[in-house]
């Protein structure tokens, strides 16, 4: 086990609040297994969970499965919130929910309503849990206590982690059991108490970028070349039974350990081994990051030939780039975007979302640090403490309201600006090149996907090329 | 199943009024909507704007007070106060509306008289608009926005000509969203009656405030509650009409604004004549393919009331058969049942209806049809819950996360009858 000097740092402090009900509830939207979800507030608050489609139609994005027809909502009325009937309604409701999905377990959320009136959601999910037979969880969450997005991803894991703690009490509860086993129960019900010896319980990555499949293969096939394997990427490919597995992981990579403060307590707790490991965001952090990953593999040594040859391919594949005619990335001026971030995309998010910087330092880019955050001493203060805790040494701008990026971008003389998407009309106005927060890659093949996709908002892609007539 | 139980699933147009404000805010690029609620209200709104228009970024023009604990004990109201003093001159919006969350409705702080106080100071108006997720959908949030933007119209001056057209249900500026808006020009002109304002079409506000200039008001089916408040308002003649979909229903349409404005019918039925026969053969080219009397297409499909009435109607005039239709907003079943008595050409067979169901219900009626429809057409939730039927679809109606108009194809009018009749001609072929 192993905590840096990052460590030391309260996650979060440079991102965006948030409301712990959208936030579990997010990540239980893209969460695979037998469950439900039961909001209980006014019938506004199941909106959040409406997504039926990914944002975007990208074939590795296209695949993920959208759980929003197992949440149910509450919908109070308003003759309820005034007459203490919204007990009643949950209680029905979660009947439902188990009725009709017939889920291993069900989450209730609380919400700001529920929380105003002092719903007792606790002792309405005891006795639905007595009746139904399955654990029925209460959360209490809503907007009125915001949180940070890595409290709210580490509070979600460390819950799905401990999950057998949960159905054991539950199952003491039961009156009678109205839910079958699924094929997937038995499995889960299997976990030991402590890790498994050496790394049988393969490796776990949690809190790095979702990998696409090519750059799964990467990792897999280093690992495999080292006797390794890797078991689960967390949360980015979020399942029940994935973090239920969580501990019986043979060694656990972590991205930012202050990201999750609870859920490595319990890892410790539980003696599963783990290591900090920076994002593998260019070449020279993918060497670092599967060399110290190796060294924790059975036969890491007789990896070592390989992942030499990985690093000159890519270096090679990096150099070849530049015989195709794109405008050279030395030098450009980029403005890096953070604090704008309202998702729940914790490879996203860690190192306060400056996880891809070295991608630029390594193409030679010139990056400045622009900041959503308010633009008092005070704001200034927190972010330079920030950056002096993940050895963060780069001039930095604070801008409080997403409307005057423009200028910023303007004032700065950036060529191209890597900011979340809804940042892009204000890019755009400026006429320089966008770079969508979260398109860097991660790995060796990650990094050729990297300098591709620069050059191409650059000059050889579409955007490139036609880039004058997106100005608005 | 209880009632109960039923009611708890999660429905495919759950949006509330407070949703409604801000698509309507959406429709007017230059106001801006000031959200009085926690940070999670964010999510239930923004999401779906962002998905549902690629063309148009709302978010700066929606503006948060951002609720906690400590901002509720003080009394909300404050926090209200000081945004939109500090935002309004930030952002300079022709109109503002302030949409409070339902949890601070209940909390009881004077929000009217914070409002009230403002009238007047600020550079815009302001106007509060009650949305409590108690009652009423994202259609009732919708045209309270017009309501309001209509009470800044001044209808004191005396009329021109035209029409304004009211209760257009403008989500998205996009092609196809644009395309509608360039139908219903054409078909107005097409009978000598310039369209003075469209609430709401993406006009500014100060466009709409150009209303005055309208002799006639028509009024769209979602917008129909609103007729005799704008009659009175507006001292001039105010007809409430279907919407102009298909060949029968746009025809129908046009005789009635023509009638509301007083025009000779010979003149209308010109028009109307010209443009069946310019549209009538193409479409009878998909009709004589697709069916025969004794062994016809069926569909089912889910929309609001007034959209289904009018997409019913033009596809029983295809020669299609009803098997299934759900509503997806709430309480218009009787206004459905009217419109589609209207717009139908000829006798229609009955057929199962849905009023705002859950989503297992649409499931589990899918799927409880002793043959699968031969097309169906709703919004992107039922397409998706019904993807693993593989139904040839058409996404219609609101949410459109799918389907984006990056080409203008209408939906309304004769041209969209053509435009409808090419869509399910790829979806009949399985070629686009």
């Amino acid at each position: 086990m192993s905590r840096d000097g990052s460590s030391k740092r309260r996650a979060g402090e440079l991102a965006q609040p948030s409301c712990s009900m959208v936030g579990l509830g997010t990540l239980l939207l893209e969460t695979q297994g037998s469950f439900a979800v039961v909001v209980h507030g006014d019938a506004d608050c199941i909106n959040p969970f409406l997504k039926v489609f990914p944002h975007r139609l990208a074939p590795d994005v296209g695949r993920v499965q959208l759980a929003s027809d197992r949440f149910y909502s509450t919908g109070m009325a308003e003759n309820e919130v005034i007459s203490g009937g919204g007990r009643e309604r949950l209680l029905a409701c979660i009947r439902s929910a188990v009725a009709q999905q017939t889920p291993e377990i069900v989450f209730v959320l609380g919400t700001c309503l529920s929380e105003m009136i002092g719903e007792d959601i606790e002792r309405v999910c005891a006795l639905a849990q007595a009746e139904c037979g399955v654990p029925v969880v209460p959360l209490r969450t809503g907007g009125l206590r915001l949180k940070t997005q890595p409290e709210l991803l580490d509070r979600f894991g460390t819950l799905l982690a401990s999950r057998e703690e949960t159905r054991a009490a539950a199952s003491e509860d039961a009156v009678t059991s109205a839910v079958p086993s699924t094929a997937t129960s038995a499995a889960e019900r299997t976990l030991p108490g402590s890790a498994t010896d050496g790394l049988s319980g393969g490796v776990v990555l949690l809190g790095y970028p979702g990998l696409r499949p090519w750059e799964r293969d990467e990792v897999a096939r280093m690992l495999e070349t080292a006797g390794g394997r890797l078991a689960a990427e967390l949360p980015a490919r979020s399942s029940l039974t994935a973090w239920s597995n969580l501990t019986a992981a043979g060694l656990v990579a972590v991205a930012d350990p202050a990201f999750w403060p609870e859920l490595l307590s319990l890892l410790e707790r539980r003696k599963v081994p783990w290591l900090e490991l920076a994002p593998p965001m260019g070449i020279e952090a993918s060497q670092r990051f599967y060399s110290r990953l190796l060294e924790h593999c059975p036969d890491g040594n007789a990896a070592r030939g390989a992942l030499e040859r990985e690093v000159a391919a890519a270096k090679e594949r990096l150099e070849s780039l530049g015989k195709i005619g794109a405008r050279p990335l030395k030098g450009l001026r980029v403005a890096y975007c953070i604090g704008s971030i309202k998702n729940y995309v914790a490879g996203q998010l860690a190192r306060e979302g400056l996880g891809e910087l070295p991608v630029f330092f390594e193409l030679g880019c010139e990056v400045e640090v622009l900041i959503q955050e308010r633009e008092d001493s005070a704001a200034r203060e927190r972010v330079q403490k920030n950056f002096d805790l993940l050895g963060v040494q780069l001039p930095f701008r604070n801008f409080n309201d997403p409307g005057v990026l423009g200028r910023e971008l303007t004032a700065g003389g950036y060529q191209l600006a890597y900011c979340q998407d809804h940042l892009s009309g204000q890019v755009r106005q400026v006429g320089i090149a966008h770079v969508r927060f979260g398109a860097l890659r991660p790995g060796f093949v990650g990094m050729e996907h990297n300098a591709r996709t620069l050059q191409a908002a650059l000059s050889t892609g579409f955007q490139g090329r036609y880039g004058r007539y997106l100005r608005r | 199943m209880t009632d109960k139980g039923k009611d708890c699933g999660s429905r495919h147009w759950s949006h509330t009024r407070l949703f409604g404000v801000h698509l309507a805010t959406h429709a007017i690029p230059d106001a801006v909507c000031f959200l009085h609620g926690g940070e999670g209200c964010k999510t239930k709104s923004q999401l779906h704007l962002v998905f549902n228009d690629w063309m148009h970024e709302s978010h700066n023009r929606r503006i948060w007070t951002d609720i906690d604990d400590t901002s509720l004990i003080r009394g909300s109201a404050l926090r209200l106060d000081q945004m939109v003093r500090t935002w309004v001159p930030r952002r300079r919006p022709a109109i503002a509306f302030v949409a409070a969350a339902t949890f601070l409705e209940l909390a009881g702080d004077d929000l009217d008289g914070t409002v009230r106080r403002m009238d007047g100071e600020l550079e815009c108006p302001v106007h509060r608009i009650v949305v409590s997720a108690f009652q009423g959908d994202l259609l009732d949030g919708y045209r309270e926005v017009i309501r309001a933007c209509l009470s800044e119209v001044p209808w004191e001056r005396a009329p021109e000509s035209g029409i304004n057209i009211v209760g257009h249900f403008f989500d998205r500026y996009e092609a196809d969203r644009e395309a509608d808006l360039d139908e219903l020009r054409r078909l107005s002109e097409g009978i000598s009656l310039p369209v003075r304002s469209i609430f709401l079409s993406g006009s500014p506000f100060e466009r709409l405030r150009e209303a005055w200039r309208g002799a006639v008001n028509v009024v769209l089916p979602d917008a129909a509650p609103l007729a005799d408040e704008l009659a009175r308002m507006s001292g001039r003649p105010t007809v409430v009409t279907d919407l102009p979909v298909g060949l029968h229903g746009t025809a129908a349409w046009l005789r009635k604004v023509g009638a509301a404005a007083s025009l000779p019918p010979a003149a209308i039925e010109t028009f109307v004549d010209g443009e069946l026969g310019r549209v009538v053969p193409r479409l009878n080219r998909l009709v004589e393919r697709i069916g025969e009397v004794d062994a016809r297409r069926t569909f089912a499909l889910f929309s609001h009331s007034s959209l289904a009435a009018a997409l019913a109607a033009f596809l029983a005039d295809m020669e299609m058969v009803p098997v299934l239709v759900g509503l997806l907003d709430q309480g218009r079943e009787a206004v459905f049942q009217e419109s589609l008595a209207r717009l139908c050409p000829a006798p229609i067979p009955r057929f199962p209806m849905l009023a705002h169901p859950a989503r297992l219900e649409v499931k589990n009626a899918l799927h409880a049809l002793s043959r699968a429809p031969d097309l169906l057409l709703g919004s992107s939730v039922e397409l998706l819950d019904a993807a693993p039927l593989a139904i040839p679809s058409l996404e219609v109606g609101f949410p459109s996360f799918a389907r984006h108009g990056l080409f203008p194809m209408p939906l309304l009018g004769f041209n969209g009858a053509a435009a409808l009749a090419q869509r399910i001609l790829c979806a009949f072929s399985k070629v686009h």
